[in-house]
């Protein structure tokens, strides 16, 4: 497996992780638990482009034969 | 022009736009996959929604929970299942042997893409929906050889056409509950969204002629077009008169199966004469013969059977479906409030999902079995389970990012006003000339939310009354609405995603819509025009 779908399914925990906070918090309307809940979604959502972004500053990879 | 809790500014309006624009340029301009592009694009909208539409925090956290359960009991319960199916198959070298079976049906190359993207599409949204059609056909397609790209476009143009009354119409029905039409004006409407559709349908098939050769393919394709499109979108016109619930389904399936019967005509009971790059090079000169070792074409297809099976048995069977609808999952979710006083109500049981009368669940059942039936036979070699899995994981972790931040940022555009106020602006600023645009509201629902349904719950009643304020025809306006928004799920992210998933393109979905767009936005504009002089 490569390492950046390792990397993604660390995004994607954050981003489920964070969903009990976000609905506790934002029934109870305690903001601490939905700010800890957006915080966890945020760092989630942010790993797939900054990995598009430092990815596209490498060399480009021919596209997979297939694809064509 | 019409009442509304946001202020419908040009300064909102635009800041609800922006989104939109920079998703479609990350995603077509810079080649952006959707996890990626769909993410940023997430930010962006947060920060409108707190920023211009005051969004409290306890709001913006209950409409990202919202956006996450929608994706995964919408979407990814779907994707998940249809890439397992794929990787069982593919383990068992299934495809092969399949596209073999299918040279015996017809030889000829151009009907077996219009057999699979779509005849046999069309017939699975007229039952099951929910991007199964997309789903499954994408990998059929190629398995039968089709390049991968092409084959995520024949099936998305393909299927879209069925999607009002498809799912046994359950988008058709709606859009009759969010505007409370009487019966005479459902049956109306039924006859322009049917009218629109049969357009739409007999695009789909001239789209996949015009892909596979040009010109010469539409020639060689006319007769298929012309006797499918007969079935499929004439038979949905005038059996949505009769029975508006299950005319969708009828019509699918009598367009699927006339396929066999024009494998046998001699227009194309030989092979195409069209030359075409749409096809892997070495499968062009392959044959059809079967070595005796070789896994038949019935054994093959032997999970598909499956899940036609269990589909038909369970979804046209109303006492089973009944019995097996009553467990339901869902989430209770309290009323949200925006500063500008956009309210949504409490749901005491929002996005439910039915575990046992579901299209996912029959996928993942029919994968199942078909690794029970491949293995016992001996298709399936020492350490096949593992290798399954690990190319499944590898195509599920960044579908489940894209789709998590697509449906995210949908619900909150949806649930904080941006959506409401894109629609409301149209029809503020275009005033008479809005029966021109109203089929373009359709497609931005379905745009947005993935769902000829629920665009027709999220813009119906607007569209309705945008047809009072200029005094159009509301049957003809509501009929643009369900059609446009069906050939709006051919430009949907999450639809376009489910393809690129299923046939190993994740993060090709631009490439996609830079196809799809035309024919969405085009159709669009046809429809427009002809809103205009009926309406």
């Amino acid at each position: 497996m490569s390492k950046k779908i390792k990397t993604l399914i660390f995004a994607a925990v954050l981003c489920f992780a964070a969903t009990p906070f976000l609905y506790i918090g934002g029934q109870s309307e305690g903001s601490g638990l939905s700010m800890v809940g957006l915080a966890l979604f945020c760092v989630g959502m942010a790993i797939a482009p900054i990995q598009q972004m430092t990815a596209s500053k490498e060399p480009e990879q021919a596209p997979p034969a297939a694809d064509k | 022009m019409l009442d509304f809790a946001v202020p419908i500014t040009l300064g909102n309006w635009i800041l609800a736009f922006i989104p939109i624009v920079i998703l479609l340029a990350l995603l077509v301009g810079f080649r952006w996959g959707a996890a990626e592009a769909g993410a940023l694009t997430w930010f962006i909208v947060v920060l409108v929604a707190v920023f211009a539409y005051k969004t409290p925090l306890n709001t913006l956290a209950l409409e990202t929970v919202k956006g996450v359960w929608s994706a995964v009991f919408s979407i990814l319960v779907v994707v998940w299942p249809a890439i397992l199916i794929y990787e069982v198959t593919h383990e068992a070298g299934a495809f092969d042997p399949f596209r073999k079976g299918m040279e015996r049906v017809t030889p000829n190359r151009l009907l077996q893409i219009m057999a699979f993207a779509w005849g046999f599409a069309g017939f699975l949204q007229g039952v099951t929906g929910f991007g199964v059609p997309v789903a499954i056909c994408a990998p059929l397609l190629v398995g039968i050889g089709v390049k991968p790209l092409q084959a995520v476009i024949f099936a998305l143009i393909g299927h879209a056409w069925n999607n009002t009354f498809g799912t046994i119409a359950v988008a058709w029905l709606a859009l009759k509950d969010v505007t409370q039409i009487s019966g005479a004006e459902a049956a109306l409407t039924a006859l322009y969204a049917g009218a629109f559709m049969w357009l739409f349908n007999f695009v789909c098939g001239i789209t996949i002629c015009w892909m596979y050769g040009k010109a010469k393919a539409i020639k060689e394709g006319l007769p298929a077009v012309l006797i499918i499109s007969i079935l499929q979108g004439g038979g949905t016109l005038i059996l949505s008169q009769w029975n508006d619930v299950v005319n969708g389904f009828i019509a699918g399936t009598m367009g699927f199966l006339i396929i066999f019967v024009l494998g046998r005509t001699n227009w194309y009971n030989k092979p195409s004469s069209v030359e075409t790059d749409v096809f892997v090079d070495d499968v062009i000169a392959e044959g059809g013969e079967t070595a005796e070792d070789e896994m038949g074409f019935h054994l093959a297809f032997s999970p598909y059977y499956i899940l036609l099976t269990l589909t038909l048995g369970i979804l046209l069977i109303a006492p089973i479906k009944n019995a097996l609808s009553v467990w339901k999952w869902s989430i209770p979710f309290p009323e949200t409030v925006t500063g500008h006083g956009f309210v949504n109500p409490e749901a005491a049981a929002y996005g439910a999902f039915t575990p046992l009368a579901h299209g996912a669940t029959f996928l993942l059942a029919s994968a199942l079995i078909g690794y029970m039936i491949y293995s016992s036979k001996g298709y399936i070699k020492a350490g096949g389970m593992g290798r399954i899995m690990g190319r499944t994981i590898e195509k599920c972790i960044p579908a489940t990012i894209a789709m998590v931040s697509l449906t995210a940022l949908s619900v909150l555009m949806r649930d904080t006003g941006q959506a409401a106020v894109l629609a409301y602006g149209v029809g503020t600023a275009t005033g008479g000339f809005y029966a021109f645009m109203s089929p373009f509201v359709g497609i931005l629902g379905a745009f947005m939310t993935g769902s000829n349904t629920a665009a027709n719950i999220l813009f119906g009643s607007f569209q309705q009354t945008a047809a009072q304020v200029i005094g159009a025809d509301e049957a003809v306006i509501l009929g643009a609405q369900t059609a446009a928004a069906a050939a709006g799920n051919t430009i949907a992210p999450g639809n376009v995603l489910l393809g690129t998933t299923t046939v190993g393109l994740l993060g090709r979905e631009g490439d996609v819509l830079r196809v799809t767009m035309v024919v969405a936005l085009g159709l669009a504009a046809v429809i427009g025009i002809a809103v205009m002089f009926v309406a």
